[in-house]
Formats: C-alpha cells, sequence, structure tokens
C-alpha cells in the first residue's frame, strides 16, 4: 500500500494542476495572517480566521479537487489499464488516491500552522504551542474533509468530465463554506447537514481559551458531540462505501 | 494439446444486447507468436481485454497455462507482459519514471529492468525528454517496454507495429521474432498491417463481427487455403456441376468475372483439364495461383478493408 501511495505521488511530479494546488495551499494562510496583523487582532482570531478559511474552505477544495485530478489523470492518459495489468486490486487504487488527498490536506495543515506560528508574534496573547495550533487545524480539516466525502460520489461518477466534475465538487465544496460562514444568519445551527455538524462539534477546541463549560452549553443548546460525530462518520462511510462500489463496477469493464 | 499457453472456450462478450465478441475458441501454444487478425471493431481488443480481466466476461471460460483464470488474476497477471490499444503513460514523466512506476507496482522487478528494456526497444536511459514530447513511434517503444520490463512469459500486444516507420517497424518485428525464439516466449498479438502478420507469425485467427472465422498455423493455411486453381470457363454452371459430380470437387468459388477458383487441395490441374476436354469443353485459361494473406483475408470476411 505504501508503493503505491509513493507512486500516486510520483504521478504528480511537474504536473500543472498539482502545482495551483500547492500553490493555493502555500499562499492562502498569508491571507489570515495579514488580515490579523493589519487589524491588531488577537492571536486567537487568527486562529479562527485559519480554521474558517483553511479548515472549512480550503481543506476541502484540495481534498477533492486533487482526488478527482489522481483520478482523472489516468482516465485522461490511459493508464488504469496499465495499473491493472499488475494484478493491482480497484479498491487499493481507490483507497491510495484516497489517502494522497489526505496528505495533501495535512501538509497544506502543517502550512498553515507554520503561517500562524510565524504570523502569531506580531499579534496579542500569542500561544507558542505549535502542536496545539497544528491540532486544532488537523481536527477542523478532518471533520470537514469528512462532511465534503459525498464530493467523492461526484468524482467517481463524473470523473470522465472533468469539467463537469470541476463545477459540481466546488459548487458543493462553496455551498458547505457559505452555510458555516453565514451560520447565524442562515440560522443552521439546528440543521442536520455534515458540515455543519463539523463546525458544531469542532467549535469548542477551535477557541484557544476553551473549557468545558462550552462544550456543555453547546451539547445542551444545540448538537450533542457524539451525535454530531455519528452523523459525521455515517456521512463518510457510506459517500465511500457507495464511491467504491460505483469505481469497481465501472473498472470491471474497461 | 497440453502445451497451450492460453485457450478459451464459447468466449462471449455482450454489450447491452450487442455480441461483441461470439463463442471464440481460442488455442495459443507456448512459445509461438500468434496473430488476431481482423477489422476495426471486429473484436480482437475485446478478446485481449478479457483475457487479462480488464472486460467482464459474459459466456465461457479461459485457461491460462492450464488454469482456469477465475480467482487467479493476480497469479497470472504477474506472467503475462501487456500492451492494449494506444500506450498510456503520465505525459508529465519521463520514460524511466513512467517505467519505475510500473515495476514498482510490479513489486518483483529485478535491478536494472528499466535500462534493459529501454535498452531492448531502442530508448536512452537517461533521457530528460518527457512523455509528452514522445513521439507515435517512441510512446509504441515504451509501450513495448512496459510489456516486457518484468520478463514475463506471455506477451499480449495490440497493434505493437502501429505508428512505426518502416526502420521502427523492421526492428520490433526482428525483436518480437527474437522473444519468440531466443527466449521462448509466447506472443498473442494484433495488427492490421497484413504483410507483417505473412513475416512474424506462427498461427493465425481470423475474426470477423466477433466470430472466430479460421484459426491455424500460418503454414497450414498457406499449403490448405491460399493455394487454388483458377479456371475461365463457359459455361460455369455446367462446369461446377461437373466438376461436383465427376471430381468431388466441394471448396469453389465462382467470382465475379465468372471464373471459377478451387481451393480443394487434393484436385489436380490435370484431372479438370482430362474431364472437361472430355466433355468438349473449351477452356480459355486454367493456372495455379496463390492469394496473398490480404487476398485471403477479403475472401475470408467478405469484404474490403482491414483495421
Amino acid at each position: 500500500m505504501v508503493n503505491i501511495c509513493r507512486n500516486e505521488l510520483k504521478k504528480l511530479k511537474r504536473q500543472k494542476t498539482a502545482r495551483m494546488l500547492w500553490a493555493v495551499g502555500i499562499l492562502f494562510p498569508t491571507f489570515g495572517m495579514l488580515l490579523c496583523i493589519s487589524n491588531h487582532y488577537r492571536f486567537r482570531n487568527l486562529v479562527g480566521t485559519n480554521v474558517i478559511f483553511g479548515s472549512f474552505l480550503v481543506s476541502p477544495f484540495l481534498f477533492s479537487v486533487m482526488l478527482l485530478n489522481l483520478f482523472e489523470l489516468e482516465e485522461r492518459n490511459g493508464t488504469l489499464k496499465n495499473i491493472l495489468v499488475t494484478g493491482i486490486p480497484g479498491w487499493k487504487i481507490f483507497l491510495s488516491k484516497l489517502i494522497v488527498a489526505f496528505i495533501t490536506v495535512v501538509a497544506c495543515t502543517g502550512i498553515n500552522t507554520a503561517y500562524t506560528m510565524a504570523g502569531g508574534i506580531f499579534l496579542k496573547n500569542y500561544d507558542a504551542d505549535v502542536f496545539h495550533i497544528f491540532g486544532i487545524y488537523l481536527g477542523t480539516s478532518l471533520c470537514s474533509v469528512c462532511a465534503t466525502m459525498p464530493a467523492v460520489l461526484l468524482i467517481v461518477l463524473l470523473r470522465k468530465r472533468n469539467l463537469v466534475a470541476m463545477i459540481g465538487i466546488n459548487c458543493f465544496v462553496l455551498i458547505d463554506f457559505f452555510l458555516v460562514w453565514q451560520l447565524t444568519m442562515l440560522r443552521g445551527l439546528g440543521l442536520h447537514l455534515p458540515i455543519l455538524a463539523a463546525y458544531r462539534i469542532t467549535y469548542p477546541f477551535t477557541i484557544m481559551e476553551y473549557t468545558d463549560n462550552l462544550q456543555y452549553g453547546l451539547d445542551m443548546l444545540y448538537y450533542p458531540l457524539g451525535k454530531g460525530i455519528l452523523l459525521l462518520g455515517l456521512t463518510a462511510a457510506l459517500s465511500l462505501g457507495i464511491g467504491l462500489w460505483l469505481y469497481m463496477r465501472q473498472e470491471a469493464d474497461l | 494439446m497440453d502445451n497451450l499457453i492460453i485457450e478459451t472456450k464459447g468466449l462471449t462478450k455482450y454489450y447491452g444486447n450487442t455480441a461483441a465478441v461470439r463463442d471464440v475458441d481460442l488455442h495459443v501454444r507456448k512459445g509461438e507468436i500468434y496473430a488476431l487478425l481482423g477489422r476495426n471493431g471486429a473484436g480482437k481488443t475485446t478478446i485481449m481485454k478479457m483475457l487479462l480481466g480488464l472486460s467482464s466476461i459474459s459466456k465461457g471460460s479461459i485457461h491460462m497455462f492450464g488454469k482456469p483464470l477465475d480467482g487467479n488474476k493476480k497469479e497470472f497477471l504477474g506472467r503475462i507482459g501487456v500492451m492494449i490499444e494506444t500506450p498510456g503513460f503520465y505525459p508529465n514523466l519521463t520514460a524511466a519514471e513512467n517505467l519505475e512506476i510500473l515495476a514498482d507496482l510490479r513489486g518483483y522487478v529485478k535491478r536494472n529492468a528499466i535500462e534493459e528494456s529501454l535498452e531492448k526497444v531502442g530508448l536512452p536511459y537517461q533521457d530528460k525528454k518527457l512523455f509528452s514530447e514522445f513521439s507515435l513511434g517512441m510512446k509504441q517503444r515504451l509501450g513495448i517496454a512496459a510489456a516486457i520490463i518484468h520478463d514475463p512469459e506471455v506477451l499480449i500486444l495490440d497493434e505493437p507495429i502501429n505508428g512505426l516507420d518502416p526502420i521502427g517497424v523492421m526492428e520490433t518485428r526482428n525483436f518480437i521474432r527474437a522473444l519468440s525464439q531466443d527466449y521462448g516466449k509466447t506472443i498473442l498479438l494484433s495488427s492490421h498491417i497484413l504483410s507483417e502478420i505473412e513475416l512474424l507469425a506462427d498461427s493465425i485467427g481470423i475474426i470477423d463481427k466477433g466470430i472466430l472465422l479460421e484459426e491455424s498455423s500460418y503454414e497450414e493455411l498457406k499449403r490448405r487455403n491460399m493455394h487454388y486453381i483458377l479456371l475461365s470457363v463457359e459455361p460455369a454452371e455446367t462446369v461446377i456441376h461437373m466438376l461436383e459430380e465427376e471430381l468431388h470437387v466441394k471448396d469453389y468459388r465462382v467470382t465475379g468475372k465468372g471464373d471459377i477458383q478451387i481451393f480443394d487441395t487434393g484436385i489436380q490441374t490435370r484431372d479438370i483439364v482430362r474431364l472437361l476436354a472430355g466433355r468438349n469443353i473449351y477452356v480459355d485459361a486454367i493456372n495455379k495461383c496463390s492469394d496473398s494473406l490480404e487476398d485471403y483475408f477479403k475472401r475470408m470476411t467478405g469484404g474490403e478493408g482491414i483495421g
């Protein structure tokens, strides 16, 4: 499996789409950093901004577009048959692409953390705990990516029509982000949508001065943590299960 | 028949209600070069895909290396080198990088395998040229290099000389011949270049509209079907009746010009002349003729083009 994942990464060498995605991942955190420094915000505002824009917009975008890119490059170049005749089962190919897309998210989360730590020096109430910040970003990104997993179905179904798939998954990510961003305005706290569940269950630990009371209050008022995790887990598991089933069916007749 | 490497029985493939391949019984023997001949859409690639498990089988069975294919895909695929349709590689990588990926996936390729296979097909190992900058011929060579990288016992090559220049065709032909003769590889290939098939194949399978019309060794095919007697005589109908009655001729054909082609190998020219002279029928011309594979193919498939 490690070999297959390494090969998936090799395929991205000198690839324009991959370079553009990396550029987004590398440059995007500068937006939050410059915004907070110029407005003399607190350090926790920088973390909050990067959670909203980084974890709930950039991470699902990177994950789904990278995944589409990985599936689509096999279709475009007719290379899937080369892989299948080596005897590697379809589910391993599917899983390796998911892992590589997630590696991209983790790497960009690391970059986001580095920017936050660098930018935070200029802000009030700076907390130099790298692992804490990285944990916040990774946790929120993971939940946000899980909530975006239905995009995998779109990718599997539409991977031969790259433009349609690209428009579809970007619309999905943007609608999700809009719901999170305008949470209060859209009265989204009571909605049973995976992305809102992801936001609600990760909200407490994105607050730097987080206390147990906050989680308790959220659990009582809006959405219990356990229920949120169940909703996210089911969303991810069902999307991946159905996605894999569709992929294997399509692959049976190349 | 225990030296059969590939054997299919009643191999059938349906796409909806349309049969792309129907009841194909294929027999590829160890060490031979077997060529599948057919027009575009005849079912050659579909057969190859079914052999490799890239396409599901609607009916029939496949035996490889004497064992049924079901459930043993991984074991068989390690012993087979493949080039199906246009060779597909990553355009942003070099030839060596592309082969590295495949070698990695195969998992057990020996050291220097990439360098050796590139050398065999005449592509430089250290070249920094990306696959997207390759000519069609170079792409085809890389496809063959990818097929031989793990030193397989069997090669399945779909149109291996497609797009190669004349020198490339000759080199590839010699290379394929050497793989069979010197290394004992079994090769199943398809090609639309009939002259190349004539020079290369030990056995030929002619396929049309998904049906395997004929399968035999090239020598046998030549001996049996590609030699015939051409008889120009009038009236053709009366003569045919006489030939059937007196000489028991069964395999014949009347051309558009009214000439009779007799394919029965047991019939001698002198017997025909003696019979017709005895019945006072004047013979305009009688010749022993030899068909090229192309003529034979046209006769078998009842058409002109081949793809």
